[in-house]
């Protein structure tokens, strides 16, 4: 689960910071969410504490930055003009 | 208002950057709450993942059934034109009942109970909401409906010559009243039975249906004058009142029983 952990943690990071595309992101974010999920398992292990620490602090920033980069309320106001003419 | 905040030389959207922040102080708080609920913070963060993958899913699939449509949105996909999945939207109901939902499968996951996770956490949910609202502001997006009266804004998504009603800035406000509500409740009834979920969902409901009158993007769906939150928020109050209502009257039951 620690290794799941760091491997998912840097896939998203790599998904968040160097592979453009918003698809990429959402994947990064929900990649990154079970790398949270496997890290926090993780930790319970005292032998694999300082990997799992690492992968869920790698997920997490990768799960930040993904929601910074691919959140856009674009839908929220899509019918805007229509309705207000 | 401000749909990208440049920092040097990183352009961030306003509304990821809030909604992010929503995020991070809600868990903050969560944190703080947990200790006195005998939960742990590995747990918390397994409980969180679970309950935020489910409630994008729930918030985009909502959004897809109520505003865009499905059959619409299948039959472009069919096509190859996946133009939809790059400007995906988010439907707050559902990404509140899909939260709920995996919040409760992570819960029996971990063999807890849901009641003390319920009265930890749910207290903090309007704090992040609160703060997304004002990313919504910065966004331009769910705004209100016309008006020139006092802190009245505008949308890069309306003529310019047409200012707003500020409900995102009133809808923050009053989840920030939300959250000190919950707050003080949970702190009130701390050693009587109660469900914090529960009380949250029915001022929520009650607030989102006033609200909505107020709301000025019809993208969210109308059917009979009330938009699909409307509905929602009905769905709900009655489905809580009917559940304590019979709540009620089983306890008082299951007392006179025991007393005899």
């Amino acid at each position: 689960m620690a290794g799941g952990s760091l491997a998912l943690g840097i896939i998203s990071l790599v998904m968040a910071f160097l592979i453009p595309g918003s698809i990429v992101k959402w994947i990064g974010a929900v990649l990154s969410l079970i790398g949270i999920i496997l890290g926090a398992n993780g930790r319970k292990n005292k032998e694999k504490h300082g990997l799992a620490t690492g992968g869920m602090v790698c997920s997490i920033i990768a799960f930040i930055s993904c929601i910074i980069v691919v959140i856009a309320c674009v839908g929220c106001a899509a019918g805007a003009a229509s309705l207000l003419g | 208002m401000l749909p990208y905040i440049k920092l040097g030389i990183l352009t961030i959207p306003s509304y990821g950057l809030f909604m992010s922040l929503g995020i991070i102080l809600s868990f903050h708080l969560g944190n703080r709450r947990i200790k006195k609920y005998g939960i742990d913070f590995d747990s918390l963060l397994i409980v969180g993942a679970i309950s935020l993958i489910f409630a994008i899913f729930g918030s985009v699939f909502t959004y897809y059934t109520f505003s865009y449509g499905l059959i619409k949105l299948f039959n472009e996909l069919l096509n190859g034109d996946f133009s939809a999945l790059k400007n995906i939207g988010f439907v707050y109901y559902g990404g509140l009942f899909g939260g709920i939902f995996g919040a409760k499968i992570a819960v029996k996951l971990n063999k807890s109970d849901f009641l003390p996770y319920s009265d930890a956490i749910v207290p903090v949910i309007p704090l992040g909401h609160a703060i997304g609202r004002i990313g919504c502001l910065f966004a331009d997006c769910c705004y209100g409906k016309p008006y020139d009266g006092l802190f009245c804004v505008n949308s890069a998504y309306v003529d310019k010559s047409i200012t707003l009603f500020p409900i995102q800035i009133i809808e923050s406000i009053i989840n920030i009243a939300l959250l000190f509500i919950l707050l003080f409740y949970v702190k009130v009834t701390l050693r009587r039975r109660h469900n914090t979920l529960l009380i949250y969902l029915l001022l929520y409901s009650v607030e989102r249906f006033i609200l909505e009158f107020f709301r000025g993007d019809s993208i969210r769906g109308i059917f009979l004058t009330l938009s699909a939150s409307q509905w929602i928020s009905i769905i709900i109050f009655v489905v809580i009142i009917t559940y304590s209502i019979f709540q009620y009257y089983k306890r008082k039951c299951e007392s006179s029983i025991s007393s005899q």
